[in-house]
């Protein structure tokens, strides 16, 4: 069983949510031995409609309006009765504005994984939200700094 | 007034509340524009050409989208319409808000200060209608907190919401109170 999936959404390759899905994907490489199952949300996916045979799933994705993008939600709703194996749940997410302003949404990407998207994992699985605020006005250096977070973060298992 | 009702799906319960709206606008004497999103076909990823384009000087892409736009600038009332899942709004309406409120539409982003300033500032009132699906109340944050960000806060914000055994008639007459006092 592939120990880790990592799903990603971002219609830009070039983007810098691209950028952290490859530092996760080296991250669980390094940490499990083995290379993740990795999903890109797209129109044409295939979407979810067996067990995601994993422990751990990894969202990478920007926060857009405060929460998931649009194709990312979809995404999760029809995984949602498929992700019973799941031990570990994990995001890493960009908003382009800062924390105070996303306090002031709501937060609703983080209240959908906690309060809808955990309670479908394994019993006792626990969630982790590793988030880069105001990358819109970030530096080279502070992006850097998070993507070293992020794999720091990861590695840990 | 200007009404803009915006219908996210095409089932029977949106649908019925979406022309509840409408029909007590237009009852109660204001232009109404019915947007239709699964009707249109309407399609609610972002694609990598928008998205490429999102910070450009024309960041709308999509002639759908385009159109939308032009109605929400000229909206003194929006109206949303739709049925919430996972505790939020649904990816229909979710998606067009991504493609539709861009910049340049819902808000100006200044290059040297990175602050956001409104751009919807003709928008007198925001009206969420929700059919709840029983973990949490849709797109009320987005609609009344995220979305007046970009109205301002003196925009008026209403929240209707129809629960899972709510009672959908006594919901179309609190609606058809709302319209018919805009």
């Amino acid at each position: 069983m592939s120990r880790s999936v990592v799903v990603h959404f971002h219609p830009l390759e070039t983007s810098f949510s691209s950028a952290l899905r490859d530092s996760v994907v080296a991250a669980l490489v390094e940490a499990d031995g083995q290379v993740p199952t990795v999903i890109e949300v797209a129109p044409v996916a295939r979407p979810v409609t067996e067990s995601i045979d994993a422990d751990t799933l990894v969202l990478v994705y920007p926060t857009w309006w405060g929460g998931q993008p649009a194709a990312l939600s979809q995404w999760l709703f029809d995984a949602l009765p498929h992700l019973s194996s799941i031990r570990r749940l994990v995001a890493v997410t960009t908003h382009g504005s800062p924390l105070r302003i996303n306090l002031l949404q709501g937060q609703v990407g983080k209240r959908v994984l906690r309060r809808v998207v955990l309670p479908r994992c394994a019993p006792g699985a626990r969630a982790d939200w590793i988030a880069f605020y105001n990358v819109d006005a970030a530096t080279a250096a502070e992006r850097t700094a998070f993507i070293s977070l992020v794999q720091r973060r990861l590695s840990k298992g | 007034m200007h009404v803009v009702v915006v219908q996210a799906l095409s089932e029977p319960t949106v649908e019925h509340l979406a022309l509840a709206a409408h029909r007590s606008a237009e009852a109660a004497g204001h232009t109404v524009s019915r947007i239709d999103l699964a009707g249109d076909r309407f399609q609610p990823w972002m694609t990598a050409a928008e998205r490429a384009a999102y910070e450009g000087d024309e960041p709308l892409v999509d002639p759908l989208a385009t159109g939308y736009a032009r109605a929400v600038l000229s909206a003194d009332v929006i109206v949303l319409v739709d049925r919430s899942q996972m505790s939020t709004m649904s990816p229909m309406l979710k998606g067009w808000m991504e493609k539709v409120f861009v910049p340049g539409v819902a808000f100006v982003l200044d290059e040297r200060t990175h602050r956001v300033k409104r751009g919807l500032t003709g928008v007198r009132r925001v009206i969420g209608i929700n059919v709840a699906d029983g973990l949490g109340h849709g797109g009320r944050t987005t609609v009344m907190r995220a979305l007046r960000l970009c109205t301002g806060w003196r925009t008026r914000a209403t929240w209707l919401e129809l629960g899972v055994d709510g009672d959908q008639a006594a919901l179309v007459r609190r609606i058809e109170r709302r319209m018919g006092s805009l």
